[in-house]
């Protein structure tokens, strides 16, 4: 699956592309439910699908442990490696209360950087996703990874 | 925790943004001072977890008695 920066994840678009196209695209989730805010959920074995409860379309994925991606032609290997890289190329990476937040690419990191693998995971959010929580966000070291 | 009920938290990175949502509300609470409300968030939220994975509401209640205890002894927990 491919990312693309505040476009899309693999086949889905960002506010385009409803629940039965996702379900048409990657089968039948596995579980579907709804988390604290309303937000239905498409459980995949790799993915988690967020869907926006107004207007109904994906706003937000989740890719788990052993995820096939890339981002900007940077395969996703789930180790340092991989966060230095990306880091290196959005070029401000802020630590979000524990979150590896990328801006410029539009995805936040979870579990690598502090080797905790229960955390492990990589959200693709949409535009303005961590906005109000800036002023919470700290300059994220990337260089002694 | 079991990873399966841990990746249930609100906190858990896994469940997205709205878990980076979620710690900036509970280190809120206890950069106000309100420890109580904090814990008794976090009781709340594991326990949800653990009956929604596992079904078991009670799996975790020796280890937030542990941290309960914790907490008194180190004053955070101040009697209302």
């Amino acid at each position: 699956m491919i990312i693309r920066p505040y476009q899309s994840f693999g086949p889905l678009v960002f506010d385009i592309t409803t629940k039965d196209e996702c379900v048409i695209y990657l089968g039948k989730p596995t579980r579907i439910n709804r988390n604290r805010k309303g937000a239905e959920e498409y459980h995949y074995e790799h993915y988690i699908i967020r869907f926006d409860p107004e207007t109904q379309t994906m706003f937000e994925c989740t890719l788990l442990p052993k995820a096939v991606a890339s981002i900007n032609n940077i395969k996703v290997t789930w180790d340092k490696k991989f966060l230095a890289q990306v880091c290196k190329q959005d070029d401000a990476p802020q630590d979000i209360f524990g979150f590896i937040v990328l801006r410029q690419l539009g995805i936040a990191i979870t579990g690598i950087h502090d080797e905790d693998d229960s955390q492990m995971a990589i959200s693709v959010f949409r535009k303005g996703r961590f906005d109000h929580l800036l002023s919470d966000a700290v300059p994220f070291e990337w260089e002694r990874l | 925790m079991e990873p399966p009920d841990h990746y249930a938290t609100s906190s858990n990175g896994r469940n997205g943004p709205d878990s980076a949502d979620y710690r900036q509300e509970t280190a809120r609470m206890i950069k106000e001072g309100r420890y109580r409300d904090a814990m008794a968030r976090e009781i709340r939220d594991v326990r949800h977890a653990a009956g929604s994975v596992s079904n078991d509401l009670r799996k975790y209640n020796k280890a937030i008695r542990e941290m309960l205890n914790y907490a008194r002894r180190n004053n955070q927990l101040p009697d209302k």
